[in-house]
């Protein structure tokens, strides 16, 4: 079982991390919103039946468990202080692989995504992770057709952040 | 338009990703399986005294006395039943679709603010229950000697005391709830 879930952590941790980057830009709640998002897939895991891929079922779980996190983070926001944007976040994770431009666009996105409600910025990432509008569908309770309205919108507002820029 | 999806996609993907602490989780999911069984075996020990109370001592029990233990079981049940619901759909609602799940937490904190609410206005309610329910016993010629009236006093007061603190604590969980209902209803926008 164990070993599962280690596999499972291995090969799709990188996903759930970038679910918990979309939620928190703080560093030290991003880590601790991709810890509950594991505990919350190691519990789930066991409904799985295979009606969508797994990947889909992860970032179910994961989005939803953001969700919560998120709200129950207000008591902690109201009274304590982070450094807020992606700069706070960009600067503690650069890597020699990221050209500085590539940073700089990956800085805009990420606040830009962060800055979309929830429909909207659930619907982009799950898009830009490459999930098919039938997938994306499933994961938000949504209509096909409304997901793409949802998407053009959210990357309108992307696109004009960039430009803006 | 499709190019430009792919570098944008190419670029989320691209950021450096955080790494799962896997012996903690492990940790937090035993941790947290044991705190739920826990919760739940405290959920039904609230239920159990009035209940051994009914089934041991009925014989003894004026109809008056035993009539409000029955009354203030019956309002327990469908609390204990709502809070193991609770618990059910906090441990096994986390497949839900988004929008679904969404749903099923405003309900939820909606439930839990009334909750608080009733609990808070419980507090003084149990106290005059508690009053009306010596003063009852008293006029029906239970209450005789005066240790058992210096007994039922000292119960009263300890009672006040300790319900002063679940006033205080449960209009803390009615603000709680609502903050949080304010927040995911403007994540439903």
């Amino acid at each position: 079982m164990s070993q599962q879930f280690e596999a499972i952590f291995s090969e799709y941790g990188g996903l759930l991390s970038r679910v918990a980057s979309s939620y928190e830009a703080n560093e030290a709640l991003q880590q601790e919103l991709l810890q509950e998002i594991a505990v919350a897939v190691w519990q789930a895991i066991g409904r799985f039946n295979g009606d969508s891929s797994i990947k889909t079922y992860l970032l179910k779980i994961a989005h939803n468990r953001a969700v919560t996190h998120v709200a129950s983070q207000v008591k902690r926001i109201d009274t304590e202080t982070y450094p807020e944007g992606a700069d706070a976040f960009i600067g503690h994770h650069a890597t020699p692989e990221l050209s500085a431009s590539q940073q700089q666009s990956l800085n805009t996105l990420l606040g830009a995504v962060r800055e979309l409600p929830l429909q909207s910025r659930q619907v982009l990432t799950l898009s830009l992770e490459g999930l098919s509008y039938d997938e994306i569908a499933d994961v938000c309770g949504l209509t096909k057709s409304h997901v793409g309205v949802i998407l053009k919108r959210a990357k309108a507002s992307i696109t004009k952040g960039q430009t803006n820029e | 338009m499709n190019n430009n999806h792919n570098d944008l996609s190419a670029l989320w993907q691209a950021q450096p990703v955080k790494t799962i602490d896997v012996e903690e989780v492990k940790r937090t999911f035993f941790a947290e399986r044991k705190k739920q069984r826990l919760f739940m075996v405290l959920d039904f020990l609230g239920v159990v005294p009035p209940m051994v109370l009914i089934w041991w001592k009925w014989s003894t029990f004026s109809l008056v006395a035993g009539g409000m233990i029955l009354a203030m079981l019956l309002l327990c049940l469908p609390i204990l039943f709502y809070q193991l619901w609770l618990r059910r759909v906090t441990a096994f609602g986390g497949d839900l679709q988004t929008r679904g799940y969404l749903e099923s937490l405003i309900k939820q904190m909606k439930n839990n603010a009334r909750i608080a609410w009733m609990t808070k206005h419980s507090c003084w309610v149990a106290i005059g229950f508690l009053l009306i329910f010596n003063v009852v016993l008293y006029l029906q010629g239970e209450l005789t000697s005066s240790e058992q009236m210096v007994k039922s006093t000292v119960f009263l007061g300890i009672s006040a005391v300790v319900l002063v603190f679940v006033y205080r604590w449960a209009s803390r969980r009615q603000q709680l709830a609502l903050s949080r209902l304010e927040r995911f209803e403007a994540m439903q926008q």
